[in-house]
Parts: C-alpha cells; sequence; structure tokens
C-alpha cells in the first residue's frame, strides 16, 4: 500500500512500526511458545528476584512474572484494540449522523460532545464500570463509550467539510441517494484523519486499561493483564515495588511506539510538510 | 466583553441542566434499582424496600429528580449508602486536600512544559524539537501510578529523602505538608506535562508560519519584541483554553495518585465509591466534578475572548 | 521631526542600491533548486523601479534578498548587495537588524496576515519608533505616529490609532503598513504587490500615495508586482523577469512604446484595451513557465515563444542562455534577436496595441 510506504518513510515511524510488531509478535505467538503456566502458584517463590527460572521474578503468589508479562501483553493489547475499534464505532456513527443531518440533531450532539471533550476519560471510565461492575468486558465497554466524543468531533467536522464542497454538491445534482453519498465521497474523505485519531486512542486504551487495572477496576484476577498485574503490585509496594514498576514498562514501550506511528502517519498525510519548490515567487 | 461574558454563561446554564439530568440518569441506568445492586439480590427485602423508600426510589421518575435537584441546590447531596453519613461535609472535607495536590501539579507541569513547548516550537524540527517531542512522546505512554511509583521507590525507598505516605494541611504547618506533597504533586505534574508541551509547542509553531512574524523581522524589531509580542501574546488565548484541558488532566492523573500515596483527597473517596457501589457518593462525586469541569470551561472560554479581541465579535 | 536618522550620507552620483550577480536557492530534503540566477540591477536615490514578472519568475526572492530574509528553505547562494557603499551581505545580525525598517523599508502584499492581531494598530507602528529611535519620549513617538497616518490619507487617525487590524478595511491595513515603513525616513522602500489585493479604486490612492512619498521625501522605491498597469503608472524604470532571470531593463517609456524581449510583448499583449471593443479572445502567454529545477537547456522562454516561431525555430534559442546584453541607450534584453529587422516589424505592429493600452492606463489614473 502506497500510504504504508510513505508512513515507513518517516524515520521516526520505522521504529514504531518494528516496536509494535515485536509487541503484537509477542501477544499473539508469546502465550504459545511459552510453556509456562501464568497461574502457577508457588509459595515458597515469592518475591523472588531476577533467575533463569524466573527472568523476571516472581510475585506475591509466586506466579512467573515474565509469563505473566506475556500473556497479559495478549489481555492488554486486545482490550485496547477492541475499545479503540468500539469508540471508533461510536464515534464514526455519531460524528456522521451529526454532521449529515445537521440542524438541532447536530447542534445538541455537539454540545453534549463539548462536555465530554472537557472531561478525561478516565473519570468516564472509571464512572461507567461503576455502573456494572469491572471485568474485562466492562473495561471494553467503559474505554469505548469514553473515546466514543473525541471520535465523533473530528469526524463531524470532516464530514461537514466535506459536505461543503462543491463535488459532493454535484453528486448530489445527479441524484446520488444519501447511502451512496456517504461511501463514495463523504467516508474516504475523513479516512486519513481517522485512521490518525485511532492510533492515538490505542495508546490512550492501553494507558487507561493499565491505570485502571492498578485501581482494581479492570480485569480481574486470576486473568493476567498488565493493568491487573499492577494492581497485585499496589498492595506490596514498599516490599516489591518492580511488580508495579515492571508491566508499566511494558505499557510505556508499547505506547510510545504506537505513537511513534501515529505521529508518523499524521506528517506523512499532511499535505503541508510536503514543500513546493515553485512557491517560492 | 461583558457581553460576551454573560452571553458564555447564560449558554452554560443549559450545560448544567443537562448535567444534572445525566448525573440523576446515571444512577437509574443499572439494571434493577441502586439500592438492590448494593445490598446484593440474596438480600433481606424487607430491608431493601425500607431502603427504597427511605430514599425515595419508590416515587415516580419526575418527583424524584425535582426532590433531588431540590435537595442539590440546598446544598444537600444525600446520604451515602455506606457510611450512613451526609455525603456533602464528606466531600467538602477532601476538596482542599485534592485542590493542594492539583495546584502543586499545575505549578510543576507549567514550569517543566511552557519553556519546554516554547523552545521546542521554536526550534521546530532542530536537534531541541527532536529531544523534546521524543522526551514527551515517551511521557504520553507513562501512566500516573507508574510515574507515582517509580519516584516513591527513587526518593522514599532508596534515597530516603521524602516521605511515601502522611498528610498535612497546608495551613496548620506549610512546611511538613509541602513536605508531603512533593512527590504526589511531581508525578502529576509529570503525567500533565507532556499534553502541556505538545499543545504549547504545535501552537507556536503555527504562529510562527503566520506572515506577521517575518513582517517584524522585516521591520527590524529585535528578537526581544518578537518574542514577547508577538510570539507570546498570540499564544496566551489559545494558552487559556488549554488550561481548562490542563485542570481535567489533573484531575484524572490525582485519582490514581491519591490512590497510591494514600493522600485523603476526592480522588481516594472516588475509588471507594465505585468499588463499595455507593450510588448516592458517586451521584454527588459525579455532580462535583462535571461542575468543577463546566465552571472551568467557562473561565477560560471567558478569559480567551479577554486576550484575544477577534473572538469578541462572535 | 524627533525621528530624523543620523546616517551616513550616501555617495552622490552613486546607485543607493546595486545588485550584482544575485543567485538565490532553496534546499528542501529532495536536494537544491537555484530559482533566482544572475540578477543584477541598480536602483538610484529617488528612482522608482519595477520588478515585473508572473508568479514563480522570482522578482519576490531578488527584493526579500536585498534585506537578507529569504524565505526558508531559501538561502542567497552567490551574489554582492551593496547598499549606501556598504556591504549587505557582511552585516552582522545586530547591523542587519538596524538595517531593515530604518533605512531599507518593507511593504507586503497581504496587509492583513502581516499585522499582528493582538495588538493595536498604533502601538504596532511605535514599536518601529521603539526599536530604531530609543531614547524617543511616547509623547513624541506618538505625535509622529498619528503624523503618518495622516500623511497615508487615514481618516480621523486619533480613533484607527486605537484599534485592532481586524477593525479596519482592507485599505486602511494597507495605509498603516505604509504609514509604518514610512516612519523611520526610509532611504529605499521594498512594496511587494501592494495594490493585488485591493481593489481598483484604492489601488489608485496607494499608487499616487507612493508617488507623493517618493516626490517629497526623495525615497526610492523598488516596486515588485505583476501588473503591467501599476507600473506604467509610477515606475521609472523597468526589470522584466522571467523563470528566475531578468530578461529585458529599460526606462518605462522605452519598454512600453518598444519592448524587445518576445515575453515582455506578450505581457503587454495581453492587456486588454478598455478603450476598443473588448477583443473576440483574452490573448494569454500561451503555455506556463517551467519548473524551478526542470529549466531548459538554453532560452528559457523559447518554448513559449512567438518570436522564435516566427524565425523557424533557430537552434541556438534551444542550446545557448541568452546573456543580457545592451541593445539601445539603457535598454537591455536576453534575446538573441532583440535586435534584428524581424523585432523591429513585431515591434512596430504591436505599437498600436500598446498605445492602446497606454490609454485606459491613462485613464484609469485621472479617473
Amino acid at each position: 500500500m502506497n500510504a504504508f510506504r510513505r508512513v515507513w518513510a518517516v524515520r521516526s515511524a520505522r521504529l514504531g512500526i518494528i516496536l509494535a510488531l515485536l509487541l503484537v509478535g509477542i501477544a499473539v505467538l508469546g502465550p504459545v511458545l511459552l510453556r509456562t503456566d501464568p497461574n502457577a502458584i508457588d509459595v515458597r517463590a515469592r518475591f523472588a528476584g531476577p533467575s533463569l527460572a524466573h527472568p523476571l521474578g516472581t510475585d506475591d503468589l509466586g506466579r512467573d512474572t515474565f509469563t505473566r508479562l506475556v500473556h497479559g501483553s495478549r489481555m492488554s493489547l486486545y482490550i485496547a484494540a477492541v475499545s479503540a475499534l468500539l469508540g471508533t464505532a461510536l464515534g464514526v456513527s455519531i460524528g456522521v449522523l451529526s454532521g449529515f443531518l445537521g440542524g438541532w440533531v447536530d447542534i445538541t450532539g455537539m454540545r453534549i460532545v463539548d462536555l465530554f471533550f472537557a472531561i478525561p476519560t478516565l473519570l468516564v471510565a472509571i464512572g461507567i464500570v461503576a455502573l456494572f461492575g469491572p471485568s474485562a468486558t466492562t473495561t471494553i465497554l467503559a474505554l469505548g463509550i469514553a473515546y466514543a466524543p473525541l471520535y465523533a468531533r473530528l469526524v463531524r467536522g470532516a464530514v461537514v467539510g466535506v459536505r461543503g464542497r462543491t463535488y459532493v454538491d454535484a453528486s448530489r445534482v445527479i441524484g446520488a441517494s444519501g447511502w451512496r453519498l456517504l461511501r463514495t465521497d463523504i467516508l474516504p474523505g475523513i479516512l486519513p484523519i481517522a485512521l490518525v485519531q485511532s492510533t492515538a486512542l490505542l495508546g490512550f486504551a492501553l494507558v487507561d486499561e493499565a491505570s485502571l487495572g492498578f485501581l482494581g477496576l479492570g480485569v480481574q484476577p486470576p486473568d493476567a493483564s498488565w493493568g491487573a498485574m499492577t494492581n497485585a503490585g499496589r498492595q506490596f509496594i514498599f516490599q516489591a515495588p518492580w511488580l508495579t514498576l515492571i508491566p508499566g514498562v511494558a505499557v510505556i514501550i508499547a505506547v510510545f511506539a504506537i505513537n511513534l506511528i501515529g505521529d508518523g502517519m499524521r506528517d506523512a498525510l499532511d499535505p503541508r510538510t510536503s514543500q513546493r519548490v515553485g512557491d517560492a515567487g | 466583553m461583558a457581553r460576551y461574558a454573560l452571553q458564555r454563561i447564560l449558554l452554560a446554564l443549559p450545560l448544567l441542566f443537562g448535567l444534572s439530568l445525566l448525573v440523576f440518569a446515571y444512577v437509574r441506568i443499572i439494571p434493577g434499582d441502586p439500592v438492590t445492586a448494593m445490598l446484593g439480590v440474596q438480600s433481606n427485602p424487607e430491608l431493601v424496600a425500607r431502603l427504597r423508600a427511605q430514599y425515595g426510589f419508590d416515587k415516580p421518575i419526575l418527583d424524584q429528580y425535582l426532590l433531588w435537584l431540590g435537595n442539590i441546590l440546598h446544598g444537600d447531596f444525600g446520604i451515602s449508602f455506606r457510611s450512613r453519613q451526609a455525603v456533602g461535609p464528606l466531600i467538602i472535607d477532601r476538596i482542599p486536600a485534592t485542590l493542594q495536590l492539583m495546584l502543586g501539579g499545575m505549578l510543576v507541569a507549567l514550569v517543566i512544559a511552557i519553556p519546554a513547548g516554547i523552545r521546542a516550537g521554536m526550534r521546530y524540527r532542530k536537534r531541541s524539537d527532536s529531544v523534546i517531542s521524543t522526551v514527551t512522546l515517551v511521557g504520553l505512554g507513562s501512566p500516573g501510578f507508574w510515574l507515582g511509583t517509580f519516584l516513591m521507590v527513587i526518593f522514599a525507598l532508596v534515597l530516603k529523602v521524602l516521605p511515601s505516605q502522611g498528610y498535612e494541611p497546608f495551613l496548620r504547618d506549610p512546611v511538613k505538608s509541602t513536605q508531603y506533597m512533593i512527590l504526589p504533586a511531581v508525578a502529576i505534574g509529570l503525567v500533565a506535562a507532556p499534553f502541556l508541551i505538545r499543545v504549547v509547542r504545535s501552537a507556536v509553531i503555527e504562529i510562527m508560519k503566520e506572515p506577521f512574524v517575518p513582517y517584524a523581522d522585516a521591520r527590524g524589531l529585535g528578537e526581544r519584541i518578537i518574542f514577547w509580542r508577538y510570539i507570546i501574546r498570540n499564544l496566551l488565548p489559545q494558552f487559556v483554553v488549554v488550561l481548562g484541558v490542563l485542570v481535567g488532566v489533573l484531575l484524572a492523573g490525582s485519582v490514581a495518585i491519591e490512590a497510591l500515596f494514600n493522600w485523603p483527597g476526592m480522588g481516594r473517596i472516588f475509588i471507594g465509591a465505585v468499588t463499595e457501589r455507593d450510588y448516592a457518593m458517586l451521584q454527588a462525586l459525579i455532580l462535583v466534578y462535571g461542575l468543577i469541569f463546566v465552571v472551568i470551561n467557562l473561565i477560560a472560554e471567558i478569559a480567551q475572548a479577554a486576550l484575544d479581541p477577534r473572538i469578541r465579535l462572535k | 521631526m524627533s525621528l530624523e536618522p543620523t546616517r551616513p550620507p550616501v555617495p552622490p552620483n552613486a546607485p543607493l542600491l546595486e545588485v550584482t550577480d544575485l543567485a538565490v536557492d532553496f534546499t528542501t530534503r529532495t536536494g537544491s533548486v537555484r530559482v533566482v540566477e544572475e540578477v543584477s540591477f541598480t536602483v538610484d536615490p529617488g528612482e522608482i523601479v519595477g520588478l515585473v514578472g508572473e508568479s514563480g519568475s522570482g522578482k519576490t526572492v531578488t527584493m526579500m534578498s536585498v534585506m537578507r530574509l529569504v524565505p526558508p528553505p531559501g538561502r542567497i547562494a552567490t551574489g554582492r548587495i551593496m547598499f549606501g557603499g556598504q556591504d549587505v551581505r557582511s552585516f552582522d545580525a545586530d547591523r542587519m537588524r538596524r538595517f531593515r525598517g530604518d533605512e531599507v523599508a518593507l511593504i507586503p502584499p497581504d496587509a492583513t496576515a502581516a499585522l499582528n492581531p493582538v495588538v493595536k494598530v498604533g502601538d504596532q507602528v511605535m514599536e518601529g519608533v521603539r526599536s530604531h529611535r530609543p531614547g524617543t519620549s511616547d509623547a513624541d513617538a506618538h505625535r509622529s505616529a498619528i503624523e503618518m497616518f495622516q500623511r497615508v490619507g487615514l481618516p480621523r487617525p486619533e480613533l484607527r490609532f486605537r484599534r485592532y487590524p481586524h477593525e479596519l478595511s482592507g485599505g486602511m491595513q494597507q495605509r498603516i503598513l505604509i504609514a509604518s515603513a514610512l516612519q523611520m525616513s526610509p532611504r529605499l522602500i521594498l512594496a511587494d504587490e501592494p495594490t493585488t489585493a485591493l481593489d481598483v479604486t484604492i489601488q489608485a490612492q496607494i499608487l499616487r500615495l507612493l508617488l507623493e512619498v517618493r516626490d517629497e521625501f526623495g525615497t526610492a522605491i523598488l516596486f515588485v508586482t505583476h501588473d503591467l498597469a501599476a507600473v506604467a503608472e509610477i515606475c521609472d524604470r523597468v526589470l522584466v523577469m522571467y523563470s528566475g532571470r531578468v530578461v529585458e531593463t529599460a526606462p518605462v517609456h522605452d519598454l512600453f512604446a518598444a519592448p524587445l524581449h518576445p515575453y515582455t510583448r506578450a505581457l503587454m499583449a495581453s492587456i486588454p484595451p478598455l478603450s476598443a471593443d473588448p477583443p473576440e479572445r483574452l490573448q494569454a502567454v500561451a503555455g506556463s513557465p517551467p519548473e524551478p529545477g526542470s529549466w531548459p537547456t538554453g532560452c528559457r522562454f523559447a518554448p513559449r515563444c512567438e518570436l522564435r516561431l516566427r524565425l523557424d525555430s533557430p537552434e541556438i534559442c534551444a542550446t545557448i542562455q541568452p546573456p543580457l546584453i545592451q541593445v539601445r541607450a539603457n535598454h537591455q534584453a536576453a534575446c538573441h534577436f532583440a535586435d534584428t529587422a524581424v523585432a523591429a516589424e513585431a515591434a512596430a505592429a504591436l505599437a498600436d496595441a500598446v498605445e492602446a493600452a497606454e490609454a485606459t492606463i491613462v485613464g484609469e489614473i485621472s479617473a
């Protein structure tokens, strides 16, 4: 794909892509290749330091941190991806409807979105988790709903922008139905921005999943996710702070990679960064 | 100017109304009703019925709403399901602690982010910018609790120069209070800083692209004037809006940090209310949070108009 | 006026501005492109010189080079820029700052974008005073600014002084830029398309104002534009640029009476005459100028040149770059066939069209 090549051209994004592929590889293949059981409790080996048997030590129940990290990557990335997808789907729907229909639907919709805009997603997510009780599914739902407004505003702006352009009017004159208009003219127009925003959402989702997990409001034990692992570490913060720090580092690296890709996409897709020499006059 | 301010205030009223509806509906979204959710399905149905009557859940919806709204406007936020105490005073008790943390965090964030953002923007695509932008990118992905833990480990556990837990009201003992406050405030500040740096940086870049900057150069105005009157002065209006978002980021960060450092603020009881399903407390907290955001947003809008004369025309 | 500068006097009988062999490159990630090449010209004290060309001809870059303000990624590659006998390219940062806005002033094309939106207009104009004449009292600075507002024809200057840029019309904004440029009594004004963004009646007023400025203060003006009518109205001498090179230079009447370069002739032919009936078709110059970096060998105008066609495409046009040579007194052109019988014949045929064009311009001035 031509677009992929353009992003690859941005040097910083290249690192991000490589890191991301590595992470996805670990998440998908890791649990399959690793023989150790992430939930294997071994009380005698509690809080062990790094060793051959346990490359990253063990947690409060003697479970191998490294194995849990690998298994947790799958859970965390899965949650982040699905929430981002959900947020995108909800946001695009709201944004397209609002931008397309206009009128009071648009005004009220955007007013509500504006209200949500100022509220940080974590608080919204916590509020939603409070309604249904913490679990992996609730986390996905909560994050998806929390992110939808961010997306909606962007998409609606793009829809209004594309709607205003003359070629869309021309299509209307020819008599194209509303849905066809949506597909052929409006959606392709908003695709680049949507993609960049989705990447950003993916990053936020990982961080928020970790935060929710830390607070005990996310994935519940004995399941492993990076967030859930930090919660276990929270109780033993003085004896073994690395139980919180290690999964956190995984999150930081993953989000760093995602943000690199996102920034690279933005650079590649922004027409202004490619300067035409002839414009000097 | 005054007219614009009034206009914004009036526009905020429907927002507040919407907020109240949202908060009111919030508790009633869950399947069943709040009392059952809190007490559990197996609990004594008589107890459930009594509590329901006590909290007024058996009345028609509109009556409930009006009753609730009336109470709110009188400052009565209801009774906590768990602790059986009035919610209002419980929350108010915790506000100073959170406020202290937020102000500290804001200070840290501003001190770090403003010079960094301006420098990165003015040295766009040069070395300084790359370094700052990369560090910012790493920071964006660092969860607040991680930064807090990291700081705690280094300064409290390893170096032992700062306390890892504890709280002292500022007015009672400023020195001790600050000592306890440093680690959590720095943690929150570090969470908010990357966002701020990014916003400041892109604002500066946009301003530098404007024709009036090279024109000022062509008039031989000198770096000082150009920096303060052309770049900074044009940065201010956008910056004020960002401050509003910043408060949001700080509040979000405070939740995890307060949990980590056992800081007795609003964030702590928020988490407690969530895990204990204390819906009366939750409702009140969400209302308070929502109110804070609406008010901050309003102030930011008005301040922006005060700083950018073009906005007042609309 | 307390704002009189103390400057070294310009050596008499010498040009005020002397640009020799100027070359400007634009360097991007993909490579370096030369957008201005071998440009030389002079401006005498009190002279109004027009720099004419299409967009992309390099005229604006050339003008900005005088102040060493070529927008990035542009850089002056070679060339000598002498102002009042001093080598501008050797100025350090501080001297450069004192040079700009004081001895040489710029009038940019887009007044709305050039003004700082968050500072009142009067304060902006006074910034120049504060930077270049430190020690001037606020009262004096204020008074001189008001005087200048009046001088450029702004009605009720005291009122305008306290306004923000967006509260004023385009014409007023442009006058404020001119006032700002005049404040320091510059010796040379660089006017970059000062009338393009304005409507016709305001254009005429601004042009007249520039003439008055020259007549009253003796300021020289380098006037960049693509509008031949404006050139005819106020310029003393004209330089025509095409694809980064100067292709013709002459006193204004000579240029209009007998243009020697085919490009100049084509430009003039494309002015629709107002007095006669509108032509069936507007005579645009066919084709478009080549992109910098992909210039053809030989004469850059050759692909669009009518004269070349008329002469059966002589090889020399496509192989050898025509140098700027003196063809008549004070009149230079960069064309191998500038001074041939064929050229003379074409010139005569166009003299009528040019006369008609001049008539319409005269009509605009007196309107």
